[in-house]
């Protein structure tokens, strides 16, 4: 393989890769919670829920990991 | 493949239920809330994956590519109806901690369960596919 595409190769994996990596880090805060929610992040999650879009233009380019 | 997912299962649900809790919390509602997060960034993870990965997909493997886009096109229609189903039920558990509500409580977090592992399942295999 060219050096040209082993380097456009591996640079589209990069966003997909630091997605996986912050999921990771989020799964380690998930797996270390100790206490029920406050209301406050009560209340941060169900706005998250309540922001799911259908369309998947909106959810794919719009949610926050 | 559906061997894969169910050795994925013990493990997201251990992800959701591995350390220990604070005096005074109760642990089906710390569990709940775990596994309610957990899907809610897995299956963020997953729409943003394979939107990311899709077009070359479709090109290098477009039956690998088939089989997550109709995986993801579900998470996409029914997961906000289990984040909500679970939420409801966490909120009713916690005004009422009846066995039945308990019962209908682990249900729902089952089915996010479930989900998580097989979205995790296909999340490896677009990785693995994208780097061959």
């Amino acid at each position: 393989m060219a050096t040209a595409a082993l380097i456009a190769l591996i640079e589209s994996l990069v966003p997909v890769i630091q997605n996986i990596i912050d999921w990771i880090n989020k799964a380690k805060a998930s797996a270390a919670q100790s206490a029920e929610w406050t209301p406050e992040q009560e209340a941060a999650v169900d706005a998250a829920i309540a922001k799911l879009d259908l369309n998947p233009e909106v959810w794919q380019k719009s949610q926050p990991l | 493949m559906k061997t894969k997912t169910a050795a994925l299962i013990p493990l997201i649900a251990l992800i959701a239920a591995c350390s220990s809790i604070t005096p005074g919390n109760d642990l089906t509602v710390v569990n709940a809330e775990r596994a309610t997060q957990l899907a809610l960034d897995t299956f963020n993870l997953i729409e943003k994956t394979e939107y990311d990965v899709y077009p070359a997909l479709k090109l290098t493997n477009p039956t690998v590519a088939g089989e997550i886009r109709t995986f993801v096109n579900k998470i996409r229609t029914e997961s906000p109806t289990w984040l909500l189903s679970a939420r409801d039920l966490t909120k009713a558990y916690k005004s009422n901690r009846s066995a039945a509500n308990k019962a209908d409580l682990d249900t729902a977090v089952a089915v996010l369960t479930q989900a998580t592992a097989e979205a995790v399942k296909y999340i490896a295999l677009m990785a693995q596919t994208k780097a061959h």
